[in-house]
């Protein structure tokens, strides 16, 4: 299992090669850009990284291949940036 | 050109719909087959215009009723009688028809790769219509590739193992025509997410009647948090009317087992086309569609919506426009 030492970049790192987004480069995702497309139009919609419902299932399955961590669906809304789903998983192994 | 006329058809059975869409089917038209797919499928909520020149048919338009809106799918006019105001007075036509029948909005469809779209556009801007949105139209033949068979590599690539995973979570799909009337209930109280959605209208047939055995839910816990609805406008195809996700499954895969099942459905009851639409506003779906539809699609349009405000006039109005 995944230890927690610099979890935003391995958390990056995992999230573009299972989701094979292979056009982007992880020095391009700051920890707090919004992941998800969003029906909201302006600034903050474009500068996501554009991911949608099935891509947030999958990184559901990767959370728990590499740390354990189980997400219930409820919680799954939260993780909307790298950073927000790295202090959910300092969260939870705790 | 001699005295012309613009009158309504006064449709009320499948028959006649199929009749006049044959006597379209004869005109010289690239958009016909188009016209008598329409012309075959919007049954009740169908409203058709045609122009004549000296008792022959020059021209048409399609639309369709939708509440206070009407939808203008098709206006064309015959080769040989452009150019001579026929196409402003099947539209005048039109918005009459409004006034009389108490619709207050007119939403003219184009397409963007219609050779004259730049004619129309321009048409329809000098009468004061105004771009409301862009959609884009995907669909697939089924049987080929993409298609189902795109569709089936992609969920035994990713999408049976991320189905598993829901199922361990306690999400399950279900047709609509196996839901209960306790789920029906519950889908129509839920709020779900989408511009415009409306479940219990969906539910209602107010946008055509719902496909029960193609349209699918997506269950937790005995109640819906998710849905894929489709209609069956003929026998070889599929519309997705609307796909939605409760709010708090927002993000979660929640679709997935819904959208999974229906196009299962589908390829099982021998329906070779699937078509929906997503306005351009929509990123979401269309994020949604690029990373996961795609499979299964094989071909976009867009479609550029223009609308105009006529107002129903009480008092009713010439119902139909003439030209000479």
């Amino acid at each position: 299992m995944e230890d927690l030492n610099d979890l935003e970049r391995k958390i990056t790192e995992k999230m573009l090669e299972r989701l094979e987004l292979s056009d982007i480069r992880a020095e391009d995702v700051s920890y707090t850009m919004p992941l998800f497309s969003s029906r909201e139009k302006g600034e903050q919609n474009e500068k996501s990284l554009g991911l949608d419902s099935v891509d947030g299932l999958e990184l559901v399955v990767l959370i728990y291949e590499a740390w354990g961590i189980k997400v219930p669906a409820n919680d799954m809304p939260q993780l909307t940036t790298i950073g927000r789903i790295a202090d959910y998983i300092r969260l939870k192994h705790k | 050109m001699g005295n012309g006329v613009c009158r309504e058809f006064e449709i009320t059975r499948k028959l006649e719909i199929t009749e006049i869409s044959r006597e379209i089917f004869d005109m010289s038209s690239g958009g016909n087959r188009l016209a008598l797919y329409y012309a075959s499928s919007l049954g009740s909520a169908g409203r058709y215009l045609a122009a004549f020149c000296e008792g022959a048919m020059i021209g048409y338009a399609i639309c369709m009723v939708r509440g206070e809106e009407l939808t203008l799918f098709l206006l064309f006019v015959q080769e040989g009688h452009r150019c001579q105001g026929v196409a402003a007075r099947l539209l005048e036509a039109v918005e009459t028809s409004c006034h009389v029948n108490g619709e207050n909005i007119v939403k003219c469809c184009l397409s963007g790769y219609s050779e004259n779209f730049s004619f129309m556009k321009d048409f329809l801007e000098k009468r004061n219509y105004a771009l409301s949105d862009k959609l884009f139209v995907f669909w697939c033949d089924g049987y080929g590739d993409p298609g189902y068979a795109g569709w089936e590599r992609y969920m035994s690539r990713r999408g049976d193992s991320l189905l598993r995973w829901l199922e361990e979570e306690g999400f399950s799909a279900m047709a609509l025509e196996d839901a209960g009337p306790d789920i029906i209930d519950a889908l129509r109280d839920l709020g779900f997410s989408g511009e415009g959605l409306n479940v219990s209208g969906l539910l209602d047939g107010k946008r055509g009647p719902l496909s029960k055995r193609v349209s699918c839910l997506t269950v937790k816990d005995g109640r819906p948090v998710a849905f894929c609805m489709a209609n069956t406008p003929d026998d070889f195809s599929v519309v997705f009317e609307q796909i939605g996700v409760a709010p708090a499954y927002q993000n979660s895969g929640a679709i997935l087992p819904a959208i999974s099942a229906s196009i299962r459905r589908c390829r099982d009851f021998g329906y070779s086309r699937l078509l929906y639409s997503i306005f351009e506003s929509n990123a979401p779906a269309l994020s949604f569609a690029k990373r996961v539809l795609s499979y299964v699609t094989s071909s976009k349009k867009v479609q550029y919506n223009y609308f105009k405000k006529v107002g129903f006039n009480p008092k009713g109005g010439e119902k139909h426009g003439r030209f000479e």
